[in-house]
């Protein structure tokens, strides 16, 4: 039985497998390779550290010594000619569940191919015990002691969008904030207008900006990279915006079932990314056909 | 009858097997749907009761470029998932629960389901004005806008497929019933808690996106994840749930 695999295995090792295929695109490195891949699994940690983990979670951790991962790569049926791959990382000491996405796929009407260099997570979760078995899991442990001090060495760390980028993001806003106020049909607002960027995450495609005039929570997200210009262009796809006096709730089960409140904790962990870790960010409103600065 | 209709009333009498009557469902309607689609391209009006659902599956479900994207069948799957939702909070009513314990209010109709709780309510963006027009947000007749002009643009393709995918399961859920098999259904047991089956909610998939109470997640494992929402289901009860 095992010959027939190796052979298999033998033959795969030889060709050109997925979208490198007869292109000039190199070959897809294993899905597995990279999920598993140390410095990729610091930044996921790295992200869940600075968005979704309390002191409280970490006492797992630390009485074990050992930061637990547990990665496998998820083949849902995809679209034709779709080479995105996908994957999930457990951190079960946490409770979480984070899916990630290697996206390769090409959207003719955006006339953009959606090509990310690696996995980029796309959700986190909260998962119940005995909700995930360690079936299809392949598992990866960490010395606590090194990520702790790795962690607590990076934990003021930030990354911010170039010049570019930063205008796109500011012509995007300029525009949220506008139509904010003529939703409420009151006048916008004049002069310069100050909002705090969050530290972007080179595994998450998405920006949390606090708009502090406003009180308001805007989170940009896509599957596309956010260096593309093509986010921008259709920057409604990718837009949620949480007003922190009206959407922010201690439980969600206040308003159970509903679908847009954020939760104290986390519009809390916004503010801080925004405001304390985050960079300011000025847009100027008011003068007829200006462009924001 | 539809097939989906068909399927529902084979499945109660447990003649099918949930897991064929779901693939069937998969192949089956967006296969019927297909061969009409893609007809007129214009935004679904938010003044008729059809319009509005469409509006309603369009805006919650992701389309090619966004975060939660995954593929046509998957979003596809994530609206009939939702209108399910919608139509289980207005008709099926699981023992020991009354409607406002699930919906928020005691609604008559599906607008009172999608409407209930106002702008920031059960449906994110959807609610009734000051003098009971259902309404949507701004930002929802712009993203789905904008979809609608992108799906204009060129050869028809994913996004116009899926357009028009939402504006049928709306034109027939209107016209007869949900066109399309609920995969929640038969869901007896979640992670060793009792259920009601048929899912009661759907969240964006986040961390902290719970929506508490009685609500039970719908796990990976039961294909509880559905175009980029979570759904949930209920805790079966053993007596009634006081009235809110």
């Amino acid at each position: 039985m095992k010959l027939p695999y190796l052979l298999a295995l033998a033959l795969v090792g030889f060709m050109p497998l997925g979208a490198g295929a007869g292109t000039n695109e190199p070959p897809k490195v294993s899905a597995l390779r990279e999920l598993t891949n140390e410095t990729w699994l610091f930044e996921v940690l790295h992200y869940v550290y600075d968005w979704y983990v309390d002191e409280r979670d970490t006492a797992a951790v630390a009485k074990s010594g050992q930061v637990i991962f547990r990665v496998r790569e998820l083949k849902p049926k995809l679209d034709e000619g779709d080479h995105s791959q996908f994957g999930e990382v457990l951190l079960p000491q946490f409770s979480l569940c984070i899916k990630v996405k290697n996206a390769d796929y090409t959207v003719p009407e955006l006339d953009v191919k959606i090509k990310n260099d690696e996995f980029k997570v796309v959700s986190v979760e909260s998962f119940e015990r005995g909700e995930h078995g360690r079936k299809g899991f392949t598992e990866v442990r960490a010395e606590y002691a090194k990520i702790r001090e790795r962690l607590f060495k990076t934990r003021n760390q930030t990354s911010f969008p170039d010049d570019k980028l930063l205008d796109r993001m500011r012509v995007a806003l300029w525009e949220e904030i506008g139509e904010d106020y003529e939703d409420r049909h009151e006048k916008p607002p004049q002069g310069v207008q100050t909002a705090y960027l969050a530290s972007f995450s080179p595994v998450a495609n998405e920006a949390w900006v606090f708009w502090e005039t406003g009180r308001m929570i805007i989170r940009f997200a896509s599957d596309i990279d956010l260096h593309n210009p093509a986010v921008w262009e259709h920057e409604k796809l990718a837009v949620t915006a949480y007003h922190i006096d009206r959407h922010v709730v201690v439980t969600l089960d206040e308003v159970g079932g509903s679908n847009e409140f954020m939760t104290r904790n986390e519009a809390g962990r916004a503010l801080f990314n925004c405001l304390v870790l985050g960079k300011k960010v000025e847009v100027r409103f008011g003068a007829p056909g200006a462009a924001p600065r | 009858m539809c097939i989906g209709q068909s399927l529902v009333s084979q499945l109660y009498k447990g003649s099918v097997h949930p897991a064929f009557a779901w693939v069937l469902c998969l192949v089956a309607v967006p296969t019927i749907f297909a061969a009409s689609a893609p007809r007129d391209l214009l935004p679904p009006a938010a003044d008729t009761v059809q319009g509005y659902i469409a509006l309603l599956l369009i805006n919650e479900t992701p389309f090619p470029g966004e975060r939660a994207w995954v593929s046509e069948e998957d979003t596809k799957a994530g609206m009939l998932a939702i209108l399910w939702v919608v139509h289980s909070r207005l008709k099926i009513i699981p023992p020991g629960y009354r409607q406002e314990h699930i919906a928020a209010q005691r609604c008559d109709n599906v607008i009172d389901v999608i409407t209930a709780g106002g702008e920031k309510g059960q449906c994110d963006g959807f609610y009734r004005d000051g003098s009971g027009r259902m309404v949507a947000a701004r930002r929802v007749h712009e993203r789905v806008d904008s979809l609608f002009k992108l799906a204009s643009s060129g050869k028809p393709g994913r996004f116009a497929r899926l357009l028009q995918y939402a504006k049928d399961l709306a034109d027939a859920y209107v016209k007869d019933e949900v066109a399309g098999a609920d995969c929640f259904a038969q869901l007896s047991h979640l992670s060793g808690v009792p259920v009601t089956g048929r899912a009661y909610a759907w969240m964006t998939d986040r961390a902290g996106y719970d929506p508490g109470g009685n609500f039970v997640k719908i796990t990976d494992e039961a294909d509880g994840l559905r175009g980029g929402n979570r759904f949930f289901t209920l805790k079966k009860l053993k007596g009634k749930l006081p009235a809110k």
